[in-house]
């Protein structure tokens, strides 16, 4: 983002009865970036037709229509950009820039001069490391995005000047979003034990991709400073904030230094879903008799294993036995897991099976089962925070339960069934108290049909996916494996952490590293 | 600017005591605070009560963009006489420039902006301070 203050500078005021010439007013358009247009009237642009100039707001959806007499505004109305009608008419208005990069135009020739000096050490630089191809690269690609600033004020990837646009010294972070408040706001962050971690990454993830274009002539050497914000700046920028978060990590805990507000009473009464633990050996036919149970009382069931492979397996098996059953995974995108939550709870099937269900958001009321397999085996989804998380989706059903498959209760299974304990009595006092019983909130079709529409602005790639699989080590499979298997699966992690890393894939790098040191581990304790 | 919020329930369960602790702890200057709330017991709610009462400018950060339009959604219901905005990546789908050397495959910054997140992004009024 750009300076706050060009930004704010950038905005023309305009006033009925105000003494302006029409082709200053113009200028000043083009200045914040709009273009002049005869034929193609779209978003940012302007069209003059004698004394009338209609703009086209690329903030809004409507335009303004304004009509001079000599040098004055003689009038200022609301265009319909579509119909080319005109709506209601103004007293002032005002007009923002069309660009949230605005360069102010008397600063241009000297940020281009600056952009000229970088590409001019930056081609010596390589010229002496003998590396022409990137000397030529960098100069050809610099040369061109310098002649379009100069004719239009801006180029693609303009972003990356943003240095010398802001007039920032070196290693100096960009202007962002959080500048543009004022000192005394407040900061709310939603889901925290995961918006936390992602800001946190941000900076490392960039910084990597940067460096490799840097290095490769594609970019100057001050795109490095068009960047996120490191942890570091973040906090700085930070007046005061609430967490928000039914898991609340360790760093939000320790920032608060303890001040906690908890909220654990829900408006329908319901309670958290109280957890039983029962043994591994025939675990699946106990689970197929919990799922016949709530097939017959039309609930659904939410299944969760540590590994796909099992989930696979699990899936196979319950559609051979005639149990309507769907499993989810990494690589189904984001249109199909709509449509698979959506058909779920619509009843086209009663049993869905996923390594990872908790960031598909799964609050449904029709979900009373959830069950956890292999709950005892400590991971990323089986601390605590994941298994009350993943607890937490059959709360939404009067008859929600928890069934956690363990041969052993392992600390974090503990710290959950406490936890759920604890609220679990504060819930049923209250309802007591109140004379309150739990209920159900069902929907009907037409409404679960109609969801659709929250999710018509979709996400891209570029958000945060939880790893899918855990390590292989802590599959099951893996006690099975011979010396010479683990160091076989060791060698196999080390090069997909490579190759991840290699094609900057870092949250894979990271998972395959952890599965590396863990398959190392294994190897040293079976000696 | 002072915020209006709009809504046919009143706060119930302990969300009248979160809404009074998050608020007087804003009030004598606590930094920051956690308000764990468990599913479904209305924490949007709680939230939009103690900016309600705080009457401060609010940034609401979170994680993905499914996300972000649920919670603007919800926030535009209670605040309709409000300027509640919308701030996400310009680009719906966005490929950040790179070079992968290992391969040798130079991936250009993908343009494919959003023009409903692009619009809702410029919106003028993002900008309370402005007094827009």
């Amino acid at each position: 983002m750009g300076n706050p203050e060009d930004y704010k500078t950038g905005i023309i005021r305009i006033k009925k009865g105000h003494v302006v010439s029409r082709n200053v007013f113009l200028y000043q358009l083009v200045e914040i970036l709009y273009s002049r247009t005869e034929t193609d009237f779209k978003r940012a642009t302007f069209r003059v037709r004698g004394d009338t100039v209609d703009i086209n707001l690329p903030y809004l959806d409507y335009g303004y229509r304004i009509t001079f007499f000599g040098d004055e505004i003689e009038e200022i109305k609301v265009l319909d950009v579509v119909s080319g009608k005109t709506l209601e008419t103004l007293e002032e208005a005002a007009i923002f820039p069309a660009n949230l990069y605005i360069a102010p135009k008397e600063r241009m020739t000297q940020i281009l001069g600056e952009i000229q000096d970088e590409l001019h050490n930056q081609v010596q630089y390589f010229e002496k490391e003998s590396r022409l191809i990137e000397a030529q690269r960098i100069k050809e690609r610099t040369a061109f995005d310098i002649e379009m600033m100069k004719e239009v004020g801006y180029c693609n990837g303009v972003e990356n000047y943003s240095r010398f646009f802001d007039g920032r010294p070196v290693g100096t972070r960009p202007f962002c979003l959080l500048d543009y408040f004022p000192d005394d706001y407040l900061m709310i962050i939603d889901e925290s034990h995961v918006t936390i971690p992602q800001i946190r990454g941000m900076w490392g993830g960039d910084r990597a991709r940067k460096n490799s274009l840097v290095q490769y002539g594609f970019r100057l050497p001050s795109a490095m400073d068009n960047r996120p914000l490191n942890f570091n700046e973040f906090e700085g920028l930070v007046h005061q904030v609430i967490y928000v978060s039914a898991t609340p990590g360790d760093y939000e805990l320790e920032e608060t230094g303890g001040v906690i507000v908890e909220q654990l009473i829900r408006p329908t009464g319901l309670l958290d879903p109280p957890i039983v633990v029962r043994p591994s050996l025939n675990q699946i036919d106990d689970l197929l008799e919990e799922i016949d149970e709530r097939i017959k009382n039309n609930e659904r069931v939410l299944v969760t294993t540590l590994t796909k492979r099992m989930a696979e397996e699990l899936s196979k098996y319950l559609a051979k036995v005639g149990v309507k059953v769907r499993y989810i995974h990494s690589e189904v995108d984001t249109m199909e897991r709509v449509e698979i939550l959506r058909d779920l709870r619509l009843g086209e099937f009663d049993v869905l099976i996923g390594v990872n269900l908790l960031r598909e958001g799964l609050d449904l009321p029709e979900v009373s089962l959830v069950a956890i397999l292999d709950a005892d085996k400590e991971g990323f989804l089986r601390n605590d925070r994941s298994l009350t998380q993943t607890a937490g989706r059959a709360a939404r059903n009067s008859n929600g339960l928890v069934i956690f498959y363990a041969d052993k209760i392992t600390p974090s299974m503990q710290m959950t069934i406490d936890e759920t304990e604890r609220r679990r009595t504060i819930q049923m006092e209250y309802n007591q108290k109140h004379g309150i019983t739990p209920k159900t909130v069902r929907k009907t079709r037409a409404e679960i049909l109609s969801k659709r529409s929250i999710l018509e602005i979709r996400g891209g790639q570029n958000y945060y996916v939880e790893p899918e699989e855990p390590s292989i080590a802590a599959d099951p499979i893996v006690s099975y494996m011979t010396r010479d298997q683990i160091e076989k699966a060791i060698a196999e992690s080390e090069r997909q952490m490579k190759k991840a890393a290699k094609e900057l894939d870092f949250m894979a790098a990271a998972q395959f590293r952890d599965e590396m040191l863990a398959l190392k581990d294994k190897l040293r304790s079976s000696v | 600017m002072s915020f209006q919020l709009e809504s046919k329930f009143q706060p119930t369960g302990d969300q009248p005591n979160a809404i009074k602790r998050l608020v007087n702890n804003i009030e004598e200057n606590q930094r920051a605070q956690v308000l764990l709330g468990v599913t479904g017991s209305g924490k949007t709610f709680t939230i939009a009560n103690v900016i309600a009462q705080l009457n401060r400018p609010t940034l609401i950060l979170t994680h993905n963009k499914t996300l972000t339009a649920q919670l603007y959604g919800e926030f535009k219901e209670f605040f309709p006489e409000n300027s509640v905005e919308y701030f996400v990546s310009y680009y719906d789908y966005y490929q950040p420039e790179a070079y992968i050397s290992s391969s040798d495959t130079y991936i250009e910054k993908d343009l494919a902006i959003n023009e409903e997140v692009d619009k809702l992004r410029l919106t003028r009024h993002f900008f309370p301070a402005f007094g827009a």
